[in-house]
């Protein structure tokens, strides 16, 4: 991670701010087509269009709405399938050559497929999502629980704890880490699928939006589409970055 | 068998009580098929409140001694009972603490949280807990640090929240495994006189492994000197030296070198 | 062995779906069945059907590679032997890593139409990060010794990334790279399903559009198998050529 002064941090704003005053004026004067690059005070007037009238929010929010189910499930699955496995060496020969195989697959492939069972609606949404949300966690899960230290169990089994115990205080503790690396991974693919699923389905989102846009040369609508989705994709991932700070924090302290 | 003794093999059985933990013919191998095994015919009998050190060179089988002792591996021959009964598992009595205490400490948790960690499931009340926590951390010295994490503690100051988690266990025999090696030696000398007065205070039976000589005699009632492939116990000696111990006096005592020198020339001997 | 281990879980999946398709208590028009969906590759194989769109779907992907390859190698390199240029280029760099390729893809649609430019775009923009990061990463772990004996020999820029940079850097940015090979297939693969008429997604989508059930789980299959054979192929490289440029284990 670099570290960045008070002379970098001008340094920087100043670099974005001429980037976007050049493309600013390039398309206002035409020398660059405003049609496929509006110049960003358009964008950004649209993006506000948006807010003070109120058409941003049923799209945010079934986007939203979408992708925190689908993520959620794919997260409560992911752990709890990934404690079984990662906890038995018995069960794992059997199983882990099957999901290292599935790992390749494109979340996305899985879509025509939901469709035929599924239709268009929710339930084809978040089935898409959470399957395609569930490898990373899952995986991971696995990891976590997989490469524990055996000590642990020791010290355990020599307090005489029980197995719910034990899961509860010192397993899932212990993935906990691993389980965070997962789940920030997920969360990213919670939110392209849901926005893929929008374009597909043509159901109420920000996928959905930008894709009419598009159909509507509305570019200015456009691109205030995709900083909405930049903005909700930041925001989400500073969240889970609150709450995994809040969790792991003693991560940071050991030597 | 030992070559320049004029002192008995054995030193006589504690007549009065039941002895607390009794080794009979106890082997161990990684398989039958096994050459040289592990352990070979290990025969012992600890007195309750008996503080036994175990010394010998790397590989000798100590350490899988005292798992088997725990209950962590269970022995290919022979038996093991502790106060009467047969040690099949490992139990809350017989504490273990471990060599490498940061792995046996969980660094998600406070050094409070640590030691509270064997007083949960119990049926106390949340505040009687904490309050047992806070006393074990006093009576380590670890009470500025109950709300820190084990990551950011020294060495010594982990192994001694390692100490006192084993003694919220409330345990009868506090088994150790080199605990002290991985420190430096000043740390090692404090820690080995709180465990002492810990152990007579409490009167628990404690079965200390070092590969320090010194150590095992300073601290021991009895030090067992152990040679390696296959593990056995070659020598077993009464140490009779006064109590409390200190740093200076003991290990200055002419019986304190009478000891050393005999356990030396065993644990030099080639294997 | 390991692998007679891995066969029993797929193999009893795949009988009971098997089982329960004819025995009616799945909906076939839904769910398909093994023996009909295999069949239905067979067929896709033997008219060259199946390997024109994984031959489409893998185009797009290897040119998006190279792309993305080359573009986040050149500003790898330059970054990260340029740490003042980083901080102020980096930052805005960095609000743009963040856009989900997909939410660009009605842009590179307003741009490019349908096509194939349209997806190597997309893909593209996708796989710069990985391997740009990676190659910053690995730019900035030379050790100094090396640019030394390039300024003693007083190599030129092209010659210094040639013969020192990309070599010592090579093991490291190959890392990026096979990452970036993962999300090239499912970035290639999820334009075809929105909006490109190309390659395998769209044959996946097509085949559910004209309700042909079994087709579309036998694109599915043969997907998953391309996915895998790239990833194992990536593999291979890396173990086969990688090994001597190695500098410290991966």
């Amino acid at each position: 991670m670099t570290r960045y002064s008070i002379s970098d941090r001008v340094g920087a704003l100043s670099f974005a701010v001429g980037i976007l005053a050049a493309w600013q004026v390039l398309a206002s004067v035409e020398i660059i087509s405003p049609l496929f690059f509006p110049p960003p005070t358009r964008s950004l007037l649209a993006l506000w269009d948006m807010i003070v009238n109120g058409q941003i929010w049923l799209p945010l929010t079934g986007t939203i709405r979408r992708m925190i189910f689908g993520w959620l499930a794919a997260s409560v699955c992911g752990v709890l399938l990934g404690a079984i496995i990662g906890s038995s060496p018995r069960l794992r020969p059997y199983l882990e050559p099957t999901l290292e195989f599935l790992r390749p697959l494109p979340a996305s492939a899985i879509i025509p497929a939901a469709i035929l069972l599924l239709g268009l609606g929710q339930s084809m949404a978040i089935s898409v999502i959470a399957f395609g949300s569930v490898w990373p966690v899952l995986l991971a899960s696995v990891y976590g629980f997989k490469t524990r230290d055996p000590r642990l169990t020791e010290v355990a089994q020599s307090l005489e704890m029980s197995w719910i115990r034990f899961q509860l205080k010192i397993a899932l503790p212990a993935a906990m880490p691993s389980i965070f690396a997962g789940l920030r991974v997920s969360l990213s693919i919670s939110l392209i699928l849901a926005v893929v699923v929008e374009m597909q389905s043509g159901q109420q989102g920000l996928g959905q939006n930008i894709l009419l846009a598009q159909r509507n040369y509305r570019s200015a609508e456009l691109y205030a589409g995709i900083l909405m989705l930049g903005m909700l994709g930041l925001t989400l991932n500073s969240l889970l970055s609150t709450a995994e700070r809040r969790i792991i924090g003693w991560k940071r302290n050991a030597h | 068998m030992s070559d320049q003794q004029n002192a008995p093999l054995q030193a006589p059985e504690p007549a009065t009580s039941r002895p607390a933990l009794v080794l009979r013919h106890v082997s161990l191998a990684y398989d039958a098929s096994a050459a040289i095994p592990i352990l070979k015919d290990i025969n012992l009998s600890v007195a309750a409140g008996e503080f036994l050190s175990i010394v010998g060179p790397s590989g000798c089988g100590k350490t899988s001694l005292l798992r088997m002792i725990a209950g962590h591996v269970a022995p290919s021959a022979g038996d093991i009972e502790f106060e009467g009964r047969k040690v099949i598992k490992p139990a809350r009595n017989r504490a273990i603490v471990f060599q490498d205490y940061n792995r046996a400490l969980l660094p998600w948790r406070t050094v409070l949280g640590n030691v509270e960690l064997a007083l949960e499931g119990l049926a106390i009340t949340k505040t009687d807990r904490r309050e047992k926590a806070h006393a074990l951390l006093a009576t380590m010295g670890l009470a500025h640090a109950a709300q820190q994490y084990p990551g950011a503690l020294s060495g010594g100051m982990q192994q001694r929240v390692q100490i006192a988690r084993c003694l919220a266990q409330d345990p009868k025999m506090l088994l150790m495994d080199e605990p002290f090696g991985a420190l430096d030696a000043m740390t090692r000398q404090g820690l080995q006189d709180e465990v002492s007065r810990l152990a007579s205070e409490k009167k628990l039976t404690v079965i200390f492994i070092t590969h320090d000589l010194e150590e095992a005699i300073y601290l021991g009632d009895r030090v067992a000197s152990m040679t390696a492939r296959p593990g056995e116990i070659a020598d077993l000696v009464n140490i009779d030296l006064a109590r409390p111990r200190n740093q200076l006096g003991t290990r200055e005592d002419p019986r304190f070198l009478a000891y050393r020198h005999r356990l030396f020339n065993q644990l030099e001997r080639p294997v | 062995m390991i692998f007679m281990r891995a066969l029993p879980v797929p193999i009893a999946f795949f009988m009971l779906w098997e089982i329960s398709g004819r025995f009616g208590l799945i909906p076939q028009e839904a769910l398909s069945r093994p023996s009909l969906f295999i069949r239905a590759l067979y067929y896709a194989m033997a008219d060259g059907s199946a390997f024109t769109a994984a031959a489409q779907t893998l185009l797009t992907t290897f040119c998006g590679l190279a792309a993305a390859t080359v573009a986040g190698i050149l500003l790898g390199v330059v970054l990260g032997s340029r740490p003042a240029l980083q901080r102020v280029i980096g930052p805005s760099l960095e609000t743009l890593r963040p856009i989900p390729s997909v939410a660009l893809i009605p842009l590179a649609l307003l741009l490019f139409g349908f096509g194939l430019r349209l997806e190597i775009a997309v893909i593209a923009f996708a796989c710069v990060w990985p391997v740009m990061i990676v190659t910053i990463d690995a730019v900035k772990g030379i050790h100094p010794r090396f640019f030394q004996v390039a300024d003693g020999l007083e190599l030129s820029h092209a010659q210094r990334l040639r013969k020192i940079i990309l070599p010592a850097a090579i093991g490291q940015i190959w890392v990026g790279v096979r990452v970036a090979t993962g999300i090239a297939l499912i970035v290639a693969v999820t334009v075809e399903i929105v909006v490109n008429p190309n390659g395998l997604g769209y044959a996946m989508i097509y085949a559910q559009q004209m309700f042909q059930v079994d087709l579309v789980y036998a694109y599915l299959t043969w997907t998953c198998l391309i996915g895998w054979a790239l990833n194992w192929l990536t593999g291979q490289v890396e173990r086969r050529w990688l090994a001597k440029y190695q500098m410290s284990s991966t």
